[in-house]
């Protein structure tokens, strides 16, 4: 039994403790005993020595159990597990489940991940802006007035929907949004199967998020590459290059400051001092978008002063591959051969003193490596005649000797006049990158958002190839990777490998190349519907006026963006649905755990163009966000710990994160398991009861209504009501984790990897696993000698397509940026905020409390001054695009010219909810349209991009 | 015995306590993130009364800071050992608990017209001056300062206390506010120099950081610390040589208190903030002056700064050429919670 002491009682029992010590001394009763713990007998809840007002505290520390949680439906990087303390049914908070081993003793361990948003997850989950129950809007769109309606209600109106629109007008027609935030590891997916099912036209958002790293994907032909953060402590040279892990990577940013301590050097490069600047040992305060000329200053030097990697350079990267002087492309074996193939080209040995082919080109096939088997090619040469098929004599030269043309109009002294450096700044960062054993580069998504990333990014792999830093551990491009699990195919995927298939892959790695065909051919067959959000708004949404404005554009731009875009329709490289030649128009749109109006480039253009073809809006969501205040029916999903998950995984840290059900759903919510199967059910029984026919999607292949809850279910196999057998296959099927099945794995919550496993479409590491040290990417490429997955089998920084050598992007440059935006002298800049995951936790009443409650900008003293902005006052920032109103802070740490907006605040924080998109329109650059081996559009994969960074603007006092 | 400002006997009686615990904040480490602070926030200080409490804040420096202004508010004691006049700090200047027309937006009809903010119009908050600074640009500079209750040896408030309300614990040092003997006076708010105690309108008490006793007493470390991912928040007994506390403090002094000219001998420490150093409008660096400038580290750590930034650099210098170093090793904190809180290495989820 409980007892509450409270001051009266305890006075009470006093005299009863009194009373039975006299017992006790006269040797009283037994029952005596048991009540007096001082004496050390044995009671089940000892008496509490009296002091002690302190045991109000020590009350309020208390609660009734503990579970593994996790916050996995969360476009969030981080991958942090928790424990969740419940006290009377009710989540009362969590903290850190910090069981993660250090590798080895030279390395920190990774605990205790987490963050501020992480650590009040439970008080986002009973806040006020929380989805309870179904909604349906009355009145205007926008306009906050709902009603609340039962799930069957809604999920009959959605499903009828559903169905008049795929039959009328065909699935396409049907839009679905699960943004990038859904695409987790857990039972969340079972939606983009149900929506495959249908034939829907799938919104790809990773382009629109500004998340491609476009130059990777020219360079690399890999997406996303990235190490363990504990990797940090093998590199000599650390640059953080755009980007602020102190706000974006909290759980990982230690390992940056403790390899500082190591003996690390930390260098900012930077236009802002920021939280990460100040913890470096210097600071480069470049100006806005000088990024690329500070990288090829930086090579100039490398290369000027010898201090380049040789022998890397001629393995690992294109710069030996001979260029035709005539036509600026390479030296293929089609030239010099009838009936050669394209995609094989040269090099010159110094050792035989002939032209040899090169290792690793396409055409090489299946078995091709990058061994040089005693090669030495030439890398610096004025040239040669070569003799082709045709007859024809050309002068031949290498990438390399183009490269350094290139780079003589980027001596330090002349890329010092661009970055606002002195050119010693460059020479000298050059030089310690060239002398340093490893350098690394942390150069995640935020060097994605700018019109040029493409070049900054080129430049930054350019200085990694230069010396050798990329595949060793210590050195590379940190942008962010993903560990997969192989179970999730077995949920997920269309066809399984067959079991003689699997046996194979157990001993044989297939290269990387050959398995991007097969993820091609895969996607071709049973994931067409999927297209860039970009072009879906570039041709419905509104933004073509913008985005094909010539103003917006380099001067230069190789191609212009409608003839890009035609081109690239035409010739389906770049996929469009609904299809501009049928005249049809997107009629329905669901999204997912997304907030488009909140992210998408000038919202204001969607809500005007858009919305008004949407016959229905359907927002599923966990919180109210303003899309979904924009929506016709709203759907409530429970939460975290609401549920099963499990996190994805990140390159960062070797664990896999699970979390359990803590609580049942909250109010009336379900899980996307739950509703997806829900819809799935509810679409079949109604295609049934009307006999629907099956109908043609897109490219004509039938879609049966009338099976897809059999098909989503796999004939049964799965339950709506449980999802269970889902995780358990997933885990049970996954060697990643040692095949341990759902309940040991979640009881541990974090489980350490056992293995990487093969390559697969979303993981970039190519690296073998070890239980007991840092991960690096790529040492597959620098170790196995296995071909890079581009055309040249190589690093290659010299693209010969059409669009590129007319833009005079054929090799790594610096273009200044487009006046995106209209002639205003102030650039936007931003980032992400510490604050928030998105939109999720941006209208947290604490966290709002730690700011000032409402968006801010913050902006330089000069530029304030001259605008006559004073502290605590609003301004407006404009430009010919559009307007938000905010506070201006004013900061002494904001290089002049600059403006910095994080980013994610909710439109519905803006005055008359003019959000800080309103004057993006976010201009990519039309050589992402071009179609070339490893540039190409993919699920999650190259394509159009977001580029609000550099936009220009003004601002004025409010 | 000193005596109170107003001249009111001092009535809590000052314990020497048998031990000591400290805190030291790595300011190289520290990130901004203020997980810290929402850990504390959802540990003690959700409950009715205590909305506005933030009883660990994390300060942009220079900066006014939480409450507004409190480096100038008084407290603590003269040079002589005698009170220095305090002032009680308004409510806006710690920032009151903004409340937000959620349900207007999200239910109440009116469209465009409303939109999410605080209610009133609030001028100042706990974090209002987040990453502004100070410095002409490109030497700009600042860094983040978190802070809690001192725990002081000399604590000002339980001389100010005219309840004898405050105690210092005998078996740690931990300063605590006894919540049944408060009447609400408020003295010790006037009297604590660093501001870190906040009242409590429904209850009618003073509260602040308890340091997380009831953690401590089943060999937890506190919320702040044991849930900080930048892992800057050492804890551990002065006197245990194996603390890394005890390492920072005592054995190589580099951790030094903050504001020690206010006299109330705080038991939180910092390892003073680098910063890359001050560079020409060209980028070039100037290695002869600090970005921060002297003085005004000087102002906040005291004299010594100086004498300890050179020694951590030094100590880096050292390690780049790869030598070992105490120092640079127990910063790294290479076993969490072992290295860096080794008295209290239970996790919670353990302990009950």
């Amino acid at each position: 039994m409980e007892i509450k002491v409270t001051r009266r009682r305890f006075l009470e029992g006093a005299s009863v403790l009194a009373l039975s010590l006299t017992y006790l001394n006269c040797g009283g009763q037994k029952e005596a005993t048991k009540a007096v713990s001082a004496l050390g007998a044995k009671v089940k809840k000892p008496f509490q020595p009296y002091g002690n007002w302190q045991d109000l505290y020590r009350e309020k520390w208390q609660w009734d159990k503990v579970v593994r949680g996790a916050h996995h439906v969360l476009n969030c990087v981080s991958a942090c597990p928790f424990n969740v303390y419940v006290k009377d049914g009710i989540v009362w908070r969590e903290e850190q489940n910090a069981v993660m081993h250090a590798r080895n003793e030279k390395y920190p361990d990774f605990n205790p991940r987490g963050c501020q948003k992480g650590v009040c997850y439970s008080q986002l989950m009973y806040s006020p802006s929380r989805l309870q129950y179904p909604l349906k809007r009355v009145g205007q769109r926008g306009g906050g007035q709902w009603k609340r309606i039962t799930w069957d209600e809604a999920l009959d109106e959605i499903s009828e929907k559903v169905i008049q629109v795929s039959e009328e007008s065909g699935p396409e027609c049907v839009i679905y949004d699960s943004g990038t935030a859904n695409q987790g590891y857990g039972s969340e997916s079972a939606e983009l199967v149900a929506f495959d099912l249908l034939g829907s036209t799938e919104l790809d958002g990773w382009g629109c998020a500004g998340d491609m790293p476009l130059g990777a994907i020219m360079t690399w032909g890999l997406f996303n590459m990235d190490s363990s953060s504990d990797d940090y402590f093998n590199s000599e040279l650390i640059l953080l290059w755009i980007g602020n892990p102190s706000y974006t990577r909290i759980p990982d940013a230690h390992f940056l400051w403790e390899a500082r301590y190591n003996g690390s050097k930390v260098v900012s490069i930077a236009p802002d001092y920021n939280a990460s600047t100040m913890h470096c040992d210097q600071w480069v305060n470049v100006n806005i978008g000088s990024d690329a000329a500070l990288a090829l200053g930086m090579a100039h030097t490398i290369i000027h002063e010898n201090l380049y990697r040789k022998a890397y350079v001629q393995e690992q990267t294109d710069m030996p591959l001979l260029v035709r002087e005539d036509t600026g492309k390479f030296l293929r074996e089609a030239d010099l051969k009838k009936d050669g193939k394209s995609d094989i080209f040269y090099l010159w040995d110094l050792k035989k003193n002939k032209m040899v082919q090169a290792p690793g080109g396409e055409g090489m096939g299946v078995s091709a490596t990058l061994k040089m088997d005693g090669l030495d090619p030439v890398l610096d040469t004025d040239g040669w005649n070569v003799k082709l098929a045709n007859g024809e004599s050309v002068r031949v030269r290498t990438v390399w000797a183009r490269l350094r043309d290139r780079l003589e109009d980027y001596t330090p002294e002349k890329a010092a006049s661009i970055v606002g450096v002195s050119a010693d700044v460059i020479r000298n960062l050059g030089r310690e990158m060239g002398k340093a054993k490893a350098t690394s580069i942390f150069g995640s998504w935020g060097t994605m958002k700018h019109h040029h990333s493409d070049l900054f990014q080129r430049g930054m792999i350019l200085l990694l190839a230069l010396t050798g830093s990329t595949g060793i551990r210590g050195g590379g491009l940190h942008i962010g990777a993903w560990y997969l699990m192989s179970g999730l195919e077995k949920v997920l995927g269309e066809v399984q490998p067959t079991w003689w298939q699997e046996a194979i892959l157990k001993f044989v790695q297939p290269p990387v190349r050959e398995m991007i065909k097969h993820f091609r051919k895969y996607e071709d067959n049973y994931m067409y519907m999927w297209m860039p959000a970009l072009l879906f708004l570039y041709e419905y949404g509104g933004l073509k006026k913008a985005v094909d404005n010539p103003a917006y554009h380099d001067e230069n731009p190789g191609i212009s963006m409608p003839e890009a875009v035609k081109e690239a329709i035409t010739h389906g490289s770049m996929k469009l649905y609904p299809k501009p030649s049928t005249g049809k128009q997107p009629r329905m749109y669901i999204h997912t755990r997304v907030n488009p109006l909140r992210r998408w480039p000038k919202p204001q253009e969607a809500l005007e163009t858009l919305w008004p073809k949407f016959e229905l809006i359907v927002g599923v969501n966990i919180r109210m966000s303003a899309t979904c205040m924009y929506s016709d029916i709203v759907l409530p999903v429970c939460g975290n710990y609401e549920r099963r998950g499990i996190k994805y995984a990140q390159s960062y840290v070797p664990y896999y994160i699970f979390g359990d059900k803590v609580v049942d759903p909250l109010h009336e919510t379900k899980s996307e398991w739950e509703i997806s199967g829900l819809l799935m059910k509810t679409v079949q029984e109604k295609a049934k009861a009307k006999s629907l026919k099956p109908i043609k999607d897109a490219i004509g292949k039938e879609r049966d209504f009338t099976k897809v809850f059999d098909r989503w279910s796999k004939q049964g196999k799965f339950k709506i009501e449980d999802d269970w057998n889902y995780y358990e296959i997933v885990t049970r099927e996954s060697p990643e984790i040692g095949n341990i099945g759902w309940d040991e794995a979640v009881a541990k919550g974090a489980n350490p990897i056992q293995s990487y496993g093969p390559f697969r479409t979303h993981s970039n590491i190519c690296t073998d696993y070890e239980a007991n040290e840092s991960v690096y990417s790529g040492q597959w490429f620098t170790e196995k000698k296995m071909c890079w997955p581009t055309l040249t089998g190589r690093q290659q920084f010299y693209i010969d397509h059409d669009w590129f050598l007319k833009a005079k992007e054929e090799l790594p440059t610096h273009k200044s940026m487009p006046k995106v935006g209209g002639e205003y002298p102030l650039r936007l800049t931003g980032g992400h905020t510490r604050w928030s995951i998105h939109s999720t936790w941006r209208d947290e009443p604490h966290l709002l409390q730690l700011q000032r409650g409402e968006p801010a900008a913050w902006i330089s003293r000069e530029d304030a001054e001259a605008r006559g902005v004073q502290e605590g006052d609003k301004i407006v920032v404009f430009n010919d695009e559009g307007k938000t109103e905010l506070y201006g802070k004013i900061s002494n740490a904001v290089q002049p010219g600059q403006v910095i907006i994080y980013h994610a605040w909710e439109n519905y924080h803006f005055k008359n909810w003019e959000s800080n998109q309103q004057p993006v329109p976010s201009v990519w650059k039309a050589l992402h349209m071009a179609d070339y081996s490893q540039l190409h559009y993919r699920f999650v994969y190259a394509g159009p991009h977001h580029a609000p960074r550099g936009t220009t603007v003004d601002f004025r006092k409010a | 015995m000193a005596v109170s400002k107003i001249g009111r006997r001092i009535d809590g009686k000052l314990v020497e306590p048998k031990r000591q615990l400290a805190m030291v904040f790595d300011l190289n480490k520290c990130l901004g993130c203020h997980t810290c602070v929402m850990s504390c926030k959802t540990q003690w200080t959700r409950e009715g009364g205590m909305e506005s409490m933030w009883w660990t804040v994390v300060n942009t420096m220079p900066g006014k800071g939480t409450p507004k202004d409190w480096e100038t508010s008084g407290g603590g004691f003269l040079p002589d050992g005698t009170a220095r006049a305090g002032r009680l700090p308004t409510n806006e200047e710690f920032g009151v608990a903004w409340e937000f027309n959620y349900d207007e937006v999200f239910h109440g009809g009116k469209g465009q017209s409303v939109h999410l903010k605080p209610k009133g119009d609030p001028k100042w908050g706990p974090n209002w001056d987040e990453d502004e600074g100070s410095g002409e640009y490109p030497n700009s500079y600042y860094f983040y300062l978190p802070r809690i209750c001192n725990h002081c040896s000399h604590p000002a408030c339980v001389e100010a206390c005219p309840r004898g309300a405050i105690e210092k614990r005998e078996e740690d040092g931990v300063v605590l506010i006894n919540e049944e003997r408060c009447k609400g006076y408020r003295f010790c708010m006037e009297a604590c120099p660093y501001k870190r105690i906040y009242f409590n309108f429904k209850k009618d008490v003073s509260q602040k950081c308890i340091f997380c006793y009831p953690r401590l007493e089943k060999g937890v470390a506190p919320a702040c610390a044991r849930q900080c991912p930048g892992r800057m928040r050492h804890v551990g007994y002065l006197d245990d040589p194996n603390s890394s506390v005890y390492k920072l403090v005592t054995k190589h002094q580099v951790a030094l208190p903050l504001h020690d000219e206010f006299g109330t001998q705080p038991n939180v420490y910092y390892i003073p903030p680098m910063a890359p150093p001050k560079m020409d409008n060209q980028g070039n660096p100037l290695t002869e002056e600090r970005r921060i400038p002297r003085e005004y580290l000087e102002s906040l750590f005291g004299p010594r700064v100086n004498e300890v930034l050179a020694k951590l650099e030094g100590e880096m210098v050292k390690r780049r050429a790869g030598e070992r170093s105490e120092i640079l090793e127990t910063l790294i904190v290479y076993k969490w919670p072992q290295d860096i809180f080794p008295s209290f290495p239970n996790d919670p989820s353990d302990v009950q």
